[in-house]
């Protein structure tokens, strides 16, 4: 017994056909002939043959909206239409057309997708970490010391505002606890030359912390005061900030995280779960900016305590109870952290080292580090 | 109404037809949601190239279908493009307008209105930046789109443009923002004729006739809106007695105002489209209804929060078993145990998951409905004019529409 059902070896379909010169429309009966491999398309009125297309050429438009009206052209001609009106007829068409989902892809597609991908990403990490970098330095650079410490003024009020309090309410002025933070302040100072005065202030709130803004203002957190053990610990972490001031950082910083705002969401778009991958990606790349300028400030703090006759001890310290109070960032989520690994911290300030343990002039009397405690009681 | 009275020839036309279905349009825009979301957003051209190439497939006026030759692997490429030179623009503007506002910040009390502006001023002032480019992005995506659609094997057009379409854009915004949008009219009426009187169908070009006046009888609603708002601001001033009233007053004129905005639009479409003209004589009539407009975007809103909640009920369920099992565990230790780190897997799943369903409910209940309600208002007049227009040659566009993409200022689709 031979196959019940032998293919058909031609069938005619009803079409529309449009010949791609012209968008005037021409009915037309399709004719597919399998053994011979073709598909001829004859004008229904007049019965001219309009077009001959082989079998394994011809395609179909892909996602179609709807059953019926299938759209089928012949690949690598791709001028002419044939509208097929029936799901039947497209359906049967479709049956004999071996490739009618096969989609031409250019040669050399791949090659060039890589060489533009790669192309952008090179440019946009230029852009990112070179150039934006460079023009925001040069421009914080050409800012005067006045108008900095205005913006610093500012930016100041701004950190007051994000702890809780307005107005200058926030800080603490008692004198005598303000004229030891000087005097810290001083000593750390003496044999460096800083674009602007030092201006010194405790804000009143338990978070262990200190910021430098623009323009040589550093505000130490009372919370810090509260937890620290020794004059010295503060004195690292001061000398840490007043590297951050040397540095100009909180401008450069501020400058650098504007000149990327929005590229990294622009590059991403908007797709679900997309929030959660911008959000990853760019403090990426803020904390990459900030680590440096961190480990840069640590470097400055050990040699501005050493040139001032401090041990280093006491910001080896601070950074141990940081880790033990907040735990420190380790593994994948280093890379994330705005600050460097705090363990690795605290061992490079004691290898920075170079006195005897107990070897130092303290920074502050017993009686000025009393009153520096109490500035917010 | 008389506007819309085009010299009509009913045995000369061509109607609208709208065939999509939504099962269909359904899967086809889940998995690609899908897919874009494993692909971390890249798929997105992809994605964006197959629904499109389904919608236009789906409007078949006279039965004959649209056709989307556009491709997600040029729209990928053109993004790249679009995106490097956006990122150089857009991060050495950020840093100079950053420099030059710090020039200008002069200090004083952080609390004091005129140094709040200032900052305000200096923070934000590079979104100004933007709208330029915004109008860029939006002719280029245009003419990129035209480049991509034939109908009856015929391509349509667009000439270049783009910056003659920017810089009219932004003095014509300015001037409709300055006279409190007294002059939008204007704005709607010249940007349109500029896009239209540059747009082709094979050789045969489009023309937009009309006079921009006559768009003010689309803004009556807009109108009334506004004389609600000054009515309730009267009210409330005069009498302290009568607030009550001018708050109910206040909100009417919301509403108001809301719907007078969609009906501006409907009626300038309907408008234009009366004066809209292709080659010699090939005139349209397009009715859209406002009513229509509205009702699917409230029926499709509360058909696809509905689903998505229905959907996300499994899910509940998911999650209420493993509290139970997980028994009044420390909260904190969330992220310590396999059941915690379970619970939040199933959070983040949810929510995502949530995120497409909603998207691929919103094409079928929004998207399509009101794209099948434009299309099937939509009349060809003197169709018999289109047997004569000849085929014209592709425009290369190399960014594609990558501008647009990257600003995010596209189409709905």
């Amino acid at each position: 017994m031979s196959d019940p059902t032998p293919p058909i070896p031609a069938f005619a379909i009803a079409a529309r056909f449009f010949d791609g010169q012209s968008a005037g429309e021409t009915v037309v009966r399709g004719v597919a002939d399998q053994l011979k491999g073709r598909l001829q398309i004859f004008d229904e009125e007049s019965g001219r043959l309009l077009a001959e297309w082989p079998l394994e050429e011809i395609r179909m438009i892909r996602d179609p909206g709807f059953g019926d009206g299938i759209v089928f052209f012949r690949e690598g001609h791709d001028e002419a239409r044939l509208n097929v009106g029936s799901a039947e007829d497209a359906a049967a068409l479709g049956g004999v057309t071996p490739n009618h989902r096969k989609v031409k892809v250019a040669k050399g597609t791949a090659r060039k997708v890589l060489f533009w991908t790669g192309g952008a990403v090179a440019a946009l990490l230029l852009i990112l970490f070179v150039i934006l970098p460079t023009l925001s330095d040069t421009l914080a650079g050409m800012i005067s010391p006045e108008q900095e410490e205005q913006i610093g003024l500012t930016v100041v009020g701004q950190m007051e505002g994000m702890l809780g309090s307005r107005n200058g309410s926030g800080f603490c002025t008692e004198e005598a606890g303000q004229a030891a933070l000087e005097k810290m302040g001083d000593r750390l100072t003496a044999h460096i030359e800083l674009p602007y005065p030092l201006k010194l202030k405790v804000i009143r709130h338990p978070m262990i912390n200190a910021f430098a803004a623009p323009g040589g203002h550093v505000v130490i957190v009372s919370g810090l005061l509260d937890k620290a053990y020794s004059a010295e610990e503060v004195a690292g972490v001061l000398a840490h900030e007043i590297g951050h001031v040397y540095n100009r950082d909180p401008l450069r910083i501020t400058m650098r995280t504007a000149g990327s705002a929005g590229i990294l969401s622009m590059i991403l778009g908007d797709f679900a779960g997309g929030a959660l991958v911008l959000a990853i990606s760019q403090q990426l790349m803020q904390a990459s900016f900030s680590r440096e300028a961190e480990a840069a400030a640590d470097v400055f703090a050990f040699e501005a305590l050493e040139q001032s006759g401090l041990p280093t001890e006491g910001i080896a310290r601070f950074f141990e109870k940081l880790r033990d109070r907040y735990g420190d960032s380790e593994g994948a989520m280093e890379y994330l952290a705005s600050h460097p690994n705090l363990a690795s911290r605290a061992l490079a300030a004691r290898a920075a080292e170079t006195r005897t343990r107990g070897d130092f002039e303290p920074v502050l009397t017993d009686a000025e580090w009393d009153a520096l405690k109490a500035i917010c009681k | 109404m008389a506007y819309t009275d085009a010299p009509i020839v009913e045995d000369d036309v061509l109607h609208g037809a709208y065939r999509g279905e939504g099962g269909r349009l359904f899967w086809l825009a889940l998995g690609t949601g899908v897919l874009t979301l494993l692909t971390l957003g890249i798929y997105r051209f992809w994605a964006k190239a197959r629904i499109r190439r389904y919608l236009w497939s789906a409007t078949a006026p006279g039965g004959n279908p649209f056709e989307y030759t556009g491709t997600g692997l040029e729209k990928f490429l053109g993004f790249l493009v679009a995106v490097v030179i956006l990122a150089a623009y857009l991060g050495i503007l950020n840093v100079v307008l950053l420099f030059l506002g710090f020039s200008v910040i002069t200090g004083g009390d952080p609390n004091d209105p005129m140094v709040m502006f200032q900052q305000v001023l200096v923070l934000y002032i590079n979104l100004f930046a933007l709208i330029p480019l915004i109008f860029f992005a939006q002719y280029r995506a245009r003419r990129y789109l035209l480049s991509r659609t034939r109908w009856r094997g015929v391509r349509f057009g667009a000439e270049k443009g783009a910056w003659g379409y920017t810089w009219r854009g932004c003095l014509l915004s300015i001037l409709s923002g300055i006279t409190l949008g007294l002059l939008s009219p204007l704005q709607t009426f010249k940007l349109e004729k500029y896009t239209w009187d540059r747009t082709w169908y094979g050789d045969a070009k489009f023309t937009q006739g009309g006079k921009w006046t006559s768009l003010y009888r689309a803004m009556i609603h807009v109108v009334i809106g506004v004389l609600l708002f000054i009515g309730a601001a009267v009210l409330m001033a005069v009498d302290p007695q009568l607030g009550l009233l001018g708050m109910v007053l206040f909100f009417v004129g919301y509403i108001w105002l809301i719907i007078g905005f969609i009906y501006y639009q409907v009626h300038a479409w309907r408008i234009l489209a009366a004066y809209k003209v292709l080659g010699e004589n090939i005139r349209f009539r397009s009715l859209p209804r406002t009513g229509t407009i509205i009702g699917t975007y409230i029926v499709g809103t509360i058909a696809v929060s509905l689903l998505t909640a229905l959907a996300l009920i499994p899910v509940g369920f998911l999650m209420a078993g493993l509290a139970t099992f997980m028994d009044g565990a420390n909260p904190n230790g969330l992220f310590g145990s396999p059941q915690g780190i379970a619970f939040i897997a199933i959070i983040a799943f949810a929510y995502i998951f949530a995120i497409i369903f909603a998207g691929a409910l919103s094409m079928v209940f929004i998207t399509q409905p009101i794209l099948r309600h434009y299309v099937e208002e939509t009349t060809v007049l003197n169709a018999s004019g289109l047997d004569a227009i000849r085929q014209r040659v592709g425009d290369e566009v190399v960014d594609a529409e990558g501008f647009a993409d990257a600003l995010d200022v596209g189409a709905a689709f």
